[in-house]
């Protein structure tokens, strides 16, 4: 998998491509940490635009994440969830926990 | 039989008289007329031809000799055209020339009648063809009858052959461990084979054969089918569907007529068989080598549908095998079979052509040495023959190490296994490569995505918990996964037992098309019913673990654990798109 950030405005947009597995957990932590625990972000964006599958320990990864933000009282949201990747999020009903588009 | 117009009311003819003389002809009309006869008139063969499309005559008189066309030649033409019925014809000559007759009758004259026509002649004459008319068009009336009732009859047939065969979900015997023949004596069977899996993956045959043959065997041999299916279905042993068959065959069939039926339960995880057999033959076993086992079914009950519930035998055989076997079910029509003297085709036959070949060839020979002994002639009874695939799983071997995918093909179904051994488990990643051989099979790339997802999660699930005995757990404390990663990283490293085995089968069931995985590992199992209770309780998955099963019980038509929870399968259907949408 692989991982670019871009941040503009409050907004910082996680780019993932690739396989999003249990492999990748070192390159999506990594992606995110110097993120957290800063006040002038306010919004989170993880873009699965690029990401051709997502299995369960993706959907964990994303649920640590949504944790830790929320300790700053941000929110995630999902973005260009297409095809398979959006069925895998709305099969495990993710539509409740973050705001997915 | 009297040939006169008499009591018989037969119908008034249409006569096409060809007269070249003005005077014969209008003469030779109005005798014709006075009998109650319609006519028309022709002035020569041309004139005939040209009037007989429209007016359509039951009989036609003509004059032997005519201007142009003779009435020789008429006749010829006459008769080699298409009519719908017969059409007589008759001379009318002066000539008494013995060489013109024979011309006429080899024209294709029916009678002769002689100028000046003598009127009571004539009308006898003309009586005759009326009543030969009469009882021509009164056959074809009713061969059209007939035909009509073949034609429906045939029709009935193929709308009953195909309930019929839909009623016993003859595609279900697409199992890859079941090959079977049948030939029905009659066009309706009477035998009846079956095979379908309980939740648990032990496979349940069936080979019934109703007292008689054709359509009354074949609709008596129906009620046993719904608790075969039904019962097997939810998991219930074949002593409780003896039991139901035998009280549904008494419910239902007049007395004087019941069902001999042989049930078996094959389960490789024990290497099990068991049977249930009530007036067939005795089944029996060939081991690999092509021999005759010594493990015999002698237990003989009475067929279904004799005994009422409590006086009923349900009490089944069971019997262990380490060694790989075939056994051999058959209907009495088989080793009755007779030939041209009266010989019975008998048992020595039977084994004989079965010993004598390879385990694929087996079923092949048999047709074989059936049909050379039969020499053309058909069987009396409706024939049947099963051949099951028994095997002992933990005895199977040796196993096929470096994670090299197997594929077995039957009719339609195929199934591809994979055994991982400890070194495999730790050099390999097994997923993609079945998916690789897979794609040969099914080139549908949103089902390729849903079963990549399957197998993996279930794959995954088997290795760190059950190979590797991780806790999920871990995954929900902080730095959890990390941890997690390097446990798994760790273990799997000095990982030097375990085994996981992958097995998927496509096969058809009820008209769709089902892909069967089953997982299982070495591991010592979970509290898998505890799981899937929660699994179809809980509304959303905020526990970081158990959501890959989550998500293969979304994908699924139906996910089953196999006690002690170290087996999992996973039914797929790829005949719909199989996703689910939320269902949880």
């Amino acid at each position: 998998m692989h991982t670019s950030v871009e941040q503009d405005n409050g907004r910082a947009v996680v780019k993932l491509s690739g396989r999003f597995d249990f492999n990748s957990h070192r390159e999506f932590r990594a992606a995110y940490e110097n993120l957290l625990g800063r006040g002038d972000l306010k919004e989170f964006v993880v873009d699965l635009g690029g990401v051709d599958y997502l299995d369960s320990s993706a959907l964990g990864m994303l649920l640590l994440l949504r944790d830790k933000v929320a300790l700053e009282n941000k929110a995630v949201s999902l973005a260009n969830c297409q095809g398979n990747v959006r069925q895998v999020l709305d099969i495990a009903n993710f539509g409740k926990l973050f705001k997915i588009s | 039989m009297k040939a006169v117009a008499g009591p018989i009311a037969v119908p008034a003819l249409a006569i096409l008289l060809v007269e070249d003389d003005p005077l014969d002809a209008e003469l030779t009309q109005l005798e014709l007329e006075r009998f109650g006869h319609r006519v028309s008139v022709a002035r020569s063969g041309e004139e005939a031809l040209a009037l007989y499309a429209s007016f359509r005559p039951d009989l036609v008189v003509t004059d032997i000799s005519l201007p142009g066309m003779c009435g020789c030649e008429l006749t010829r033409q006459l008769k080699s055209r298409e009519h719908p019925h017969w059409l007589p014809v008759l001379f009318m000559s002066g000539t008494q020339s013995e060489s013109s007759l024979v011309e006429a009758y080899q024209a294709g004259a029916d009678d002769f009648i002689h100028k000046p026509i003598s009127r009571p002649v004539l009308q006898a004459k003309l009586g005759v063809f009326q009543q030969r008319l009469h009882l021509q068009r009164e056959a074809q009336a009713r061969e059209r009858l007939l035909q009509r009732y073949r034609d429906q009859v045939e029709e009935e047939k193929s709308v009953a052959l195909h309930l019929m065969h839909r009623l016993v979900n003859a595609e279900l015997l697409g199992d890859l461990a079941v090959s079977h023949w049948m030939r029905p004596a009659e066009t309706y069977s009477g035998d009846l084979i079956a095979a379908a899996r309980t939740p648990g993956g032990i496979l349940h045959v069936l080979l019934a054969d109703a007292t008689g043959h054709g359509l009354a065997a074949s609709l008596a041999v129906m009620p046993v089918t719904q608790p075969f299916y039904r019962m097997t279905e939810k998991g219930f042993g074949i002593d409780a569907i003896a039991r139901e068959m035998n009280r549904k065959v008494a419910e239902l069939l007049p007395v004087g007529r019941f069902v001999a039926a042989t049930l078996a339960a094959v389960d490789s995880a024990s290497g099990s068989i068991q049977v249930w057999n009530g007036g067939n033959p005795p089944p029996f076993l060939v081991n690999s080598q092509g021999l005759l086992s010594s493990i015999t079914f002698a237990k003989a009950h009475l067929p279904l549908g004799i005994l009422a519930d409590e006086d009923f035998d349900a009490s089944t055989e069971v019997h262990f095998i380490e060694e790989p076997k075939q056994l051999v079910i058959y209907s009495d029509g088989v080793v009755e079979a007779e030939n041209g003297s009266g010989t019975p085709f008998g048992r020595e036959r039977l084994l004989n052509a079965l010993l004598s070949q390879e385990r694929e060839e087996r079923l092949a020979g048999v047709v074989g040495a059936l049909d050379a002994h039969l020499a053309g002639r058909g069987a009396q009874d409706d024939l049947s023959l099963m051949l099951v695939h028994c095997y002992h799983q933990t005895a199977r071997s040796p196993r096929i190490g470096g994670g090299t995918p197997r594929v077995l093909r039957h009719s339609g179904s195929w199934q591809v296994t994979m055994s991982l051994s400890a070194d495999d488990i730790r050099n390999l990643d097994p997923v993609p490569t079945l998916m690789g051989v897979l794609s040969q099979f099914n080139r549908d790339k949103d089902h390729g995505s849903h079963i990549f997802l399957i197998l993996s999660e279930l794959y995954n699930n088997a290795l760190d918990h059950g190979v590797l005995g991780l806790d999920s757990g871990l995954k929900a404390q902080s730095q959890g996964f990390e941890r997690y990663l390097e446990e798994r990283g760790r273990r799997l490293a000095a990982l030097r037992d375990g085994t996981v085995d992958l097995e998927v089968t496509q096969q058809h069931r009820g008209g769709r098309t089902e892909l069967v995985m089953r997982v299982r590992d070495s591991g010592p199992g979970f509290d898998h019913a505890a799981f899937m209770a929660s699994l179809e309780s809980e509304c959303s998955g905020k526990v970081p673990h158990g959501r890959g099963i989550r998500l293969v019980h979304s994908l699924c038509s139906a996910l089953h654990y196999c006690a002690p929870g170290n087996e999992v399968i996973a039914y797929y259907d790829m005949t719909d798109f199989g996703y689910a949408g939320d269902r949880q």
